[in-house]
């Protein structure tokens, strides 16, 4: 499998797409960090970093991001039909898959540290400006990083699976995004002992955001990995006897 | 593989003597309720140039897509010098296919799309220069794919299934887009190619092409195997004799009574098939009628084709 995962890596790094959605990373992310430490609300930037409200941020949009990796995976293959080639090469589909989510699990953890940097690069010197401390702790720190990538790993291989199984681009990233941002918030209000169990919920509960209503992280974490395991799997076994025609 | 790899590179699966580089056998596929291959059979050779004929919607590219593991058959099997396409060590190394045009990220220059395909199959990067130097894209290789042309577009198809130095091409359609050029040099390339003793299977619905290029003829009509013949042998059996006499109707009945197709045209010429001239002239001579012209006329492929296939269709 290590050829595959050079030839994605090397697929992942060689259109405009990755660095387009890296530079829309850091103007969200950058944008997000200014609204949220300039909004009146002083109280919270007492705080120490770790629990300063602008690395909520960073926390909802880098496993946002990964996600839309993970989706364009297979979808993009799909739709150029370079999915004829790729199978030529490596006619084995499980590695094939197994490659992509070596690569777009490589490409989160670089989206969720330059999320990160971009958040305090740009909420720190705010606070300073502000003329607020700044301390840390730098084991939390390193817990909420830690979090944040697990995460966003676990949204690529979520996406994988369900470009995979879903296979037609706009249908795979519309219905994601219709599932995220409107349908898992219309059904948490109609059955809502069990909402913190959905996908998204247990992506917040993973990265530790609202977790008075949602499970521990490493519960999230759990959760969102037998999503993704879910996810992989349908893609796999349709990925196995579909025809490429 | 070392980085000199034209020449001495160890080999790859390799068949025994004689045996076919691409053989399927017994092979069915329905797509729902639409069958696209109906128990066909067939062999590609080594040494010799297949043309895989056939009308739009024969089944041609769904058979040359099972031969390469993309697409599974409902029936039957499809092997490349006797193993499943999936199970071959180094598919790209044995087998290079262009199957349509449009088959890479538009967004990707031709030359990042062919070190993606060269990774997967840990080729040399260098060997993509090579290739684009082959195929005469160099020029164009930094350019996103998404900028070329038809013609471009094929070259990059044919560059991608070069990459491994295979020892059997598959084309579907690859003249294409070609302008004449582009497909002088195709027949060349693969004429030479297949000298070599190594296989090509060209499919193509452009009979006249085929008749330059190819050595033996597969064609198939709905799904099903019409006839598999050295490409002269199909040009020979549709062999066409006109015939110009004054006695058109005594000839043509002396010509019948013999089993010999016989058809009458505007001119009050006859048009018989099935016997060549020395046997209508002798049969012209038995029965008294003056002969005054005799020409064979040798049918294009495209006729034979179209006389295969109607066949087919009754």
């Amino acid at each position: 499998m290590r050829k595959q995962v050079a030839s994605e890596i090397r697929k992942l790094t060689t259109t405009r797409s990755i660095y387009a959605m890296l530079a829309g990373l850091i103007v969200i992310v950058g944008l997000g960090v200014v609204a949220t430490t300039t909004d009146g609300q002083p109280g919270s930037l007492l705080a120490p970093l770790e629990h300063q409200v602008f690395l909520h941020v960073s926390l909802t949009i880098a496993p946002l991001f990964g996600l839309l990796l993970g989706l364009r995976s297979f979808t993009d293959e799909f739709r150029y039909g370079s999915i004829v080639p790729t199978l030529l090469a490596s006619p084995v589909r499980r590695r094939v898959l197994g490659a992509k989510l070596v690569a777009t699990a490589g490409g989160g953890v670089a989206l969720s540290f330059a999320a990160m940097a971009i958040s305090i690069a740009v909420g720190v010197p705010i606070l300073v400006i502000k003329g607020f401390d700044v301390a840390w702790s730098t084991g939390a720190m390193a817990e909420i990083v830690g979090r944040l990538v697990v995460a966003t790993v676990l949204w690529t291989a979520i996406g994988v699976g369900l470009g995979l199984a879903v296979k037609h681009q706009v249908a795979a990233i519309a219905g994601t995004l219709v599932w995220l941002l409107a349908a898992e918030g219309i059904l948490s209000g109609l059955v809502p002992d069990v909402a913190k169990y959905f996908p998204g919920a247990a992506g917040f509960a993973t990265v530790g955001i609202n977790s008075a209503e949602l499970l521990t992280p490493a519960l999230g974490a759990m959760l969102l990995g037998a999503y993704a395991l879910v996810a992989v799997t349908t893609g796999a076994v349709l990925m196995q006897r579909r025809d490429i025609a | 593989m070392g980085a000199n790899s034209t020449t001495d590179r160890p080999s790859v699966e390799r068949a025994p003597l004689g045996s076919p580089a691409i053989s399927v056998r017994g092979v069915t596929k329905r797509f729902g309720s639409v069958t696209a291959v109906r128990d066909l059979s067939l062999e590609v050779h080594p040494g010799v140039v297949t043309g895989f004929l056939g009308p739009n919607g024969a089944g041609k590219s769904t058979t040359l897509r099972i031969v390469l593991g993309l697409v599974a058959p409902t029936e039957g099997s499809a092997t490349v010098l006797g193993l499943p396409y999936r199970s071959l060590r180094e598919p790209t190394e044995t087998v290079g296919a262009v199957l349509e045009t449009q088959s890479f990220n538009p967004l990707r220059s031709g030359r990042n799309h062919l070190r993606v395909l060269a990774s997967a199959s840990g080729i040399p990067q260098q060997r993509v220069d090579e290739v684009l130097e082959l195929v005469g894209l160099e020029a164009a290789a930094r350019r996103n794919a998404g900028t070329y042309s038809l013609g471009m577009r094929q070259r990059l198809g044919l560059g991608a299934a070069l990459l491994g130095e295979p020892r059997i091409l598959i084309l579907d359609e690859p003249a294409n887009g070609l302008d004449p050029q582009g497909i002088r040099w195709l027949r060349d390339f693969l004429r030479g190619f297949a000298a070599k003793g190594n296989a090509v299977l060209v499919s193509s619905h452009v009979l006249t092409e085929m008749a330059q290029l190819a050595d033996e003829a597969i064609v198939i009509s709905r799904g099903r195997l019409v006839r598999q013949a050295p490409i002269h042998e199909l040009t020979k059996d549709s062999r066409e004799l006109v015939v110009v006499t004054p006695e058109a109707g005594r000839l043509a009945a002396a010509l019948h009574e013999r089993g010999i197709a016989v058809q009458t045209n505007a001119e009050g010429e006859l048009h018989v098939t099935g016997a060549d001239a020395a046997r209508v002239g002798m049969i012209a001579f038995e029965t008294g009628v003056p002969v005054l012209g005799l020409v064979e006329k040798e049918s294009s492929l495209e006729d034979a084709f179209l006389e295969l296939t109607e066949e087919d269709a009754r």
